[in-house]
């Protein structure tokens, strides 16, 4: 069977455009949830976001769309890094939740319409494969690069690159406002005072390639997905759906729990988001290996989580280091003690994990081997 | 735009299916939901999600559902009801009061999450969003999965066509089919021993590509299915030569999930339960194929087998 490696790697956050940008701001505990810029307008308890900054954005602008923008210039640094010629045959699996939302308010084209941006991305790399387009909320971007790891499994594509992307809007903030989950000071996931997320933006994008080997590569060495099938937006309080997703995750790359060395979280900092990875993660490790998130740092970058947290956990790996969780000063009695504060040597860095959740009850989990 | 051509063979038993709106029209009463979806045990969700719990009920009534069961979806534009009310709120009436339950309904995949909820499903639940292709991108991910997980699945599509967006169609928002709302769920997968099973169909072979492909997946069949139910733009001919090589029976797409619903009336046609004179055959295939195009040129083919064939 072939193994699944990450050959290229392209990011767009709040700390600029570019993965050492991404990384390097990271890992030495910095955060990019600022007051809002862009939608300074907007009338709402919280007033922050991780915004992209505004002269990346303003590149993306020139394409009539901020999510397309943004995602194309995280694509075409993990092409470059991969070295993937133009015109090559490359698959593209496009993670999204709500795509583009421009046109519906009144300033662009796009009408939220995931497999448009998806052609439109294809059409602008020219790549000569099979491409789709996944929208399962906050857990969209694990859940695309298990897709993406089934089509090189079963021989669909050789190369696949995927890219996740969201872009702030005025609806999305809203909605988060409406549903009372959003954080009126910059999040902190964990800690015993959270209140709620901070949004954030941006785009990741990977490139998975089949080999025979790793050839000094990071491996997506397996993947699991779950349903809680117990709210259509909160999370199942005793994390059941989320180990099950772990469970799965570690089968399909035949480890066990003590092989994991670093738990890269979901973290949104909403209450019970929280409570439930904690409980999901005792059900699963006797001992948790250091756990860590970067949401304080990103804010919640809905469709592109999972890939630019992919992205960190990787780089966690070939540093030999845990990212710090910002902003955790006390964490709730009840939670494990594995959550590190700073940055934190790995004494082992073999196999991350990293977990998401998202609206709907969907949960997953991806296996990263070096 | 050249694409791979690889054919994926499979081994997917379909067990159950219904349909509801337009293309539905060809199935026995007992597979056919309504777009207005009554009765309790369908409370708490939007209309979409509602249909589609119904839906699922209906495909897999009369089978033991395991916990594993999955779930996946493929809708083009999600629940549209729900989001148009939320946007009406926030942009159009000025309201600072949209109601969160439309904000977390108008995520795509609040269909599929919403059918997993009700029916207790623990397995993997996954929404595409692709246009026309939307239900074949979900078919082929539910046949991935199905081979190593050997679980099974409700599989379907389903769009709605509220009024701001029919306005927004007749005013040429471009990627989208003509003016109607429908869709279709299917049941199938596990790992039960299938060869006794006296009623039902599988899956033998799904492909994803360009139309230009198409005649490649018959070119070189020693097997041509006896009839291919083509949703797509008209007059598909000139495209696909001498191939497929068997009737078409053409008729253009009435909604995004089209797909979805011929691929029920193909089912029901297989099963028997509908009339082979629907489409223009004379006696109860044992071998159909449904083909999808798109006006971007896109296409997906799934090939179906009766069990008795």
């Amino acid at each position: 069977m072939k193994r699944v490696v990450v050959t290229g790697r392209g990011a767009v956050t709040c700390f600029g455009a570019g993965c050492a940008a991404l990384v390097d701001a990271v890992f030495v505990g910095r955060s990019g949830i600022l007051p809002r810029r862009r939608l300074a307008g907007l009338v709402t308890r919280a007033e922050v976001a991780a915004e992209v900054p505004e002269e990346v954005a303003a590149t993306a602008r020139e394409h009539d769309s901020l999510a397309f923008g943004f995602a194309l210039r995280a694509a075409r640094e993990a092409l470059a890094a991969a070295q993937v010629d133009a015109g090559a045959t490359l698959g593209l699996v496009l993670a999204t939740t709500k795509a583009d939302l421009g046109g519906v308010e009144g300033a662009g084209e796009g009408y939220g319409r995931p497999w448009v941006l998806a052609a439109r991305l294809a059409e602008e790399l020219v790549l000569h494969g099979p491409v789709t387009a996944v929208s399962c909320a906050c857990a969209s971007g694990l859940v695309a690069l298990a897709h993406a790891g089934r089509w090189l499994r079963a021989g669909r594509a050789e190369r696949v690159l995927v890219v996740g992307v969201d872009a702030l809007s005025g609806f999305v903030v809203q909605g988060f406002e409406r549903l009372l989950a959003l954080s009126t000071d910059p999040c902190r996931p964990f800690d015993r005072r959270r209140t709620g997320l901070s949004l954030g933006e941006g785009a990741g994008a990977l490139v998975l390639e089949a080999r025979a080997e790793r050839d000094g590569c990071v491996e997506l060495a397996g993947w699991g997905a779950a349903n809680d099938a117990n709210h259509i937006t909160g999370p199942c309080r005793d994390g059941s759906g989320l180990a099950l997703a772990i469970e799965r995750a570690l089968a399909h790359a035949r480890l066990l729990p003590a092989a994991i060395d670093l738990v890269h979280l979901h973290g949104t900092g909403t209450v019970y988001n929280d409570a439930m990875e904690c409980r999901a993660l005792e059900r699963i490790f006797a001992t948790p290996p250091p756990l860590a998130g970067s949401k304080a740092q990103l804010g919640h970058t809905l469709g592109a989580a999972g890939l630019l947290e992919s992205l960190i956990a990787i780089e966690a790996l070939e540093r030999g280091l845990a990212p710090p969780n910002v902003r955790l000063a006390r964490p709730e009695a009840d939670f494990p003690a594995a959550l590190v504060r700073g940055t934190t040597p790995l004494g082992r860095a073999r196999h991350a994990l990293k977990i998401a959740a998202g609206f709907g009850g969907i949960d997953a989990a991806l296996v990263f081997a070096r | 735009m050249a694409t791979i051509v690889r054919a994926v063979e499979c081994d997917f038993p379909v067990f159950g299916y219904a349909a509801s709106g337009a293309g539905a029209e060809g199935l026995v009463r007992d597979r056919v939901v309504s777009l207005l979806p009554v009765g309790s045990g369908a409370r708490g969700g939007g209309r979409l999600p509602r249909v589609a719990y119904q839906l699922a009920q209906r495909a897999s009534k009369g089978h033991t559902l395991r916990g594993g069961t999955g779930v996946v979806f493929g809708t083009a534009f999600g629940c549209l009801t729900e989001t148009e009310s939320f946007v009406s709120h926030m942009i159009r009436e000025r309201e600072a009061t949209p109601k969160p339950r439309a904000f977390s309904s108008s995520v795509h995949n609040a269909i599929a999450s919403f059918v997993a909820l009700k029916l207790n499903a623990r397995g993997e639940c996954q929404t595409f969003v692709h246009g026309e292709l939307s239900f074949a991108q979900a078919l082929f991910a539910a046949v991935l999965a199905h081979r190593r997980s050997g679980e099974s699945y409700w599989v379907g599509a389903l769009d709605e066509l509220p009024a701001h967006t029919f306005r927004a169609l007749e005013q040429g928002v471009r990627g989208t089919s003509a003016a109607h709302e429908g869709g279709a769920v299917l049941f199938g997968g596990g790992s039960e021993d299938v060869s006794e099973a006296v009623a039902g169909s599988r899956l033998v072979r799904i492909e994803l590509g360009r139309t230009q492909d198409v005649p490649a997946w018959f070119a070189g069949s020693d097997a041509k299915p006896e009839l291919v139910l083509h949703a797509g733009p008209p007059a598909p001919e000139a495209d696909f030569g001498s191939e497929p090589g068997c009737p078409v029976f053409h008729a253009p797409p009435d909604h995004p999930s089209s797909l979805a619903t011929r691929t029920a009336l193909a089912l029901s046609i297989l099963d028997g339960e509908s009339s082979a004179t629907l489409v223009g055959l004379s006696t109860r295939p044992s071998r159909l194929a449904v083909l999808g195009t798109t006006a971007d040129g896109d296409a997906a083919l799934f090939e179906l087998r009766g069990f008795g064939a």
